[in-house]
């Protein structure tokens, strides 16, 4: 139960400056994800938030009270590693009461905790168990087990399920759900599955090269990136982004691509915030995959249509991904197996341009 | 096929019993030898004859006696060189395992300045030739009245055990992963709680390895304790083995008596811990 302040974190490893001056506010009971890239210095911010990493400069606060010269004994938080960091030579039950047993609490105490963890967790079976005998799903639970008899003020998990298989990935994924439902603590929560992150957060921080681009909901960073690079992180597969032109066509915006010559209306809620790019050539439209469709009749309201020729089909059983290159960019649809797809085959699309984004490549924002 | 098979796998069984047989009688023949030599009985001094040959060589003593054994606690103060061999031993056990683990654990975990030339110092301090050390070590000893005591004896040789241990336990300790530390921090352990609690537990078979190597060290070290002391009351087991066979006559019985009682409690612990020593040796044999 407490809140947590990053206030202008930075991060030095010699002459590199691997977080660059981090500003971040965490509610109490919120659950915060960190998404980004590989080496956008995700693990480090966690573990300065924890005390194993020293803040280079800046100040970290939790529940109010600067701890940034705390050791991580005296932050009173816990934390999942990536690799469990299982205590080999200890028991489940010895594993998961250690840090009680360190802040001396009676053991019948100790007890009542650990059996209802357990319990939670569904591991009741294996509290006699070393380590060694467990599966990578079980070591799991045990090591949030641990985390959770603490009932400290903030949970910190390190990319806790990336070592299982794709499948128990998905099933402890609920559970870390459900056991949300149970347990309300505020938890800052490191990954670089952004279904991870959109699924579990309240609000997803997505960072690159050691800054933050954007925090937000997980509805939020999906329809409004503010970035050109959180509106490729998100959504998967990755947010299409194709060479375009604005022009003023009379009182109306029109949207030009290249190869071949198209042109589309933009739809008219849309003409306030793009009017200041009419004339401008060098702009990317950002579209997903997901509101492209099989054109049918008439264009509907806000929707432009086209004719392409289809390369690739990608059938995963409800949707087919579909490959095919406009204005000299390879794009990705996502359409329903009856759309009729065939690859080498013409296809006509449409594509939803209530849902469109525009990127000035010049600031990497999204208009 | 299959019989030949077989044929073949039961002559190479044969050759390796044959081979395990002759390096055992190896290593063990002179052992059986001064077993043999500890039970006959001592002649008494012929001076007609050379001085080394004053008995005669049999396989077997025909009247096997255990007078040697007697004799060697009742006419010499071999208890007491006992006790000095096994204090001095003991005590340089546990400073070597305090120091070696402080050390190591420090050099493993930290990164702090000078820590490679640290390093290679400890390197250097272990292959400098005890003999070098004996002439400061007296001085110490001098300075701090150290002269004849198990402390200043104890002290002298953790100057040879300790890199050495040291070095071995920071191999060992390499091989933790660091996520363990950082779990016990984060569960409330300062640094030297998690050393206690999480990686000394985890080391045992290195620290028990480390610790009977220094013990051993301190057991069959002559140099020292043959240089380093006055006194009977400091002095240790191979001293006396030393006297026994200047002697003279020299006292072959006794000597090969008292050799067997010296060699017993190492050869004990050994027995005791040998598969925690091997693994202990080979490191890295914790692995979650
Ligand atoms: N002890 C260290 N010394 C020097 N550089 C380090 C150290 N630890 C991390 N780095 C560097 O800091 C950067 C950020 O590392 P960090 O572990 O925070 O990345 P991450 O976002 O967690 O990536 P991943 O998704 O791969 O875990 C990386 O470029 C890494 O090489
Ligand atoms: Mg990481």
């Amino acid at each position: 139960m407490a809140q947590v302040n990053l206030r202008k974190v930075v991060k030095r490893f010699g002459d590199v400056e691997v977080v660059r001056g981090i500003d971040l506010t965490i509610a109490d009971k919120e659950f915060v994800a960190l998404v980004g890239p590989s080496g956008c210095g995700k693990s480090t911010t966690l573990r300065m938030i924890a005390g194993l990493e020293e803040i280079s400069d800046g100040d970290i606060l939790i529940d109010g009270k600067v701890v940034t010269d705390f050791a991580p004994k005296d932050r009173d938080i816990a934390m999942v590693f990536q690799s469990y960091a299982l205590y080999p030579h200890m028991t489940v039950r010895e594993n998961m009461s250690f840090g009680l047993k360190q802040q001396r609490m009676a053991k019948a105490e100790i007890d009542t905790r650990v059996d209802e963890a357990a319990r939670i967790l569904n591991i009741e079976d294996l509290l006699d168990r070393k380590p060694k005998a467990l599966s990578g799903g079980q070591r799991q639970r045990v090591a949030m087990g641990r985390a959770i008899v603490r009932q400290p003020k903030v949970f910190l998990f390190d990319e806790p399920l990336s070592n299982l298989d794709a499948q128990l990935r998905v099933q402890m994924r609920t559970e870390i759900k459900r056991l949300r439902q149970k347990v309300r603590t505020t938890t800052v929560y490191v990954t670089h599955d952004q279904v991870e992150a959109l699924t579990l957060a309240d609000r997803i921080v997505v960072m690159n090269k050691g800054r933050i681009e954007q925090i937000g909901t997980p509805h939020e960073l999906y329809h409004e990136p503010q970035t050109r690079f959180v509106a490729g992180f998100i959504g998967s597969p990755s947010m299409n982004f194709i060479p375009a032109a604005i022009e003023q066509r009379g009182d109306k915006l029109a949207l030009l691509l290249k190869d071949p010559d198209l042109s589309f209306e933009i739809p008219a809620e849309r003409h306030n915030r793009y009017a200041g790019l009419a004339g401008r050539s060098d702009l990317l439209l950002g579209l997903r995959p997901e509101h492209f469709s099989a054109a049918a009749g008439e264009p509907r309201p806000g929707h432009g249509q086209f004719e392409t020729r289809i390369d690739i089909t990608e059938p995963v059983g409800i949707e087919t991904f579909v490959y095919f290159v406009l204005a000299g960019t390879e794009i990705c649809a996502r359409l329903p197996p009856t759309a009729g797809a065939q690859e080498g085959k013409p296809l006509r699309l449409a594509a939803d341009l209530t849902q469109m984004h525009v990127i000035d490549p010049v600031t990497g924002l999204v208009v | 096929m299959n019989t030949a098979k077989r044929r073949a796998r039961r002559i190479r069984a044969i050759w390796v019993a044959v081979g395990s047989a002759a390096v055992l009688l190896y290593s063990l023949g002179p052992l059986l030898w001064i077993f043999i030599a500890s039970i006959t009985p001592e002649l008494k001094a012929d001076f007609n004859q050379a001085w080394l040959s004053n008995r005669q060589v049999t396989y077997f003593p025909s009247e096997p006696t255990l007078a040697n054994y007697g004799a060697l606690f009742e006419t010499v103060p071999f208890a007491t060189y006992f006790r000095n061999s096994s204090i001095i031993a003991t005590g340089n056990m546990v400073l070597t395992l305090v120091v070696a683990s402080l050390g190591a654990y420090g050099f493993v975990r930290f990164r702090f300045f000078g820590r490679s030339s640290f390093l290679v110092a400890m390197l250097v301090a272990y292959t400098i030739p005890s003999v070098v050390l004996l002439v400061p070590l007296l001085v110490i000893f001098r300075t701090y009245g150290l002269n004849n005591t198990h402390l200043g004896m104890i002290l002298a040789e953790a100057t040879h055990s300790a890199p050495f241990v040291l070095l071995l336990m920071i191999n060992y300790f390499s091989t933790l992963p660091r996520d363990l530390d950082e779990a016990a921090q984060v569960d409330g352990c300062s640094r030297l709680k998690v050393l206690w609690r999480i990686i000394l537990p985890l080391s045992l078979p290195g620290l028990v390895a480390g610790g009977l190597l220094a013990f051993i060290m301190t057991w069959n070290n002559f140099l020292f304790a043959f240089l380093l002391t006055s006194t009977a009351e400091v002095k240790t087991l191979p001293v006396i083995m030393r006297q026994f066979a200047l002697g003279e006559p020299a006292v072959w019985g006794i000597s090969a008596a008292g050799a067997l009682v010296s060699t017993l409690p190492v050869a004990l612990i050994f027995l005791l811990f040998q598969r925690m020593l091997m693994s202990g040796l080979a490191a890295g044999a914790v692995k979650g």
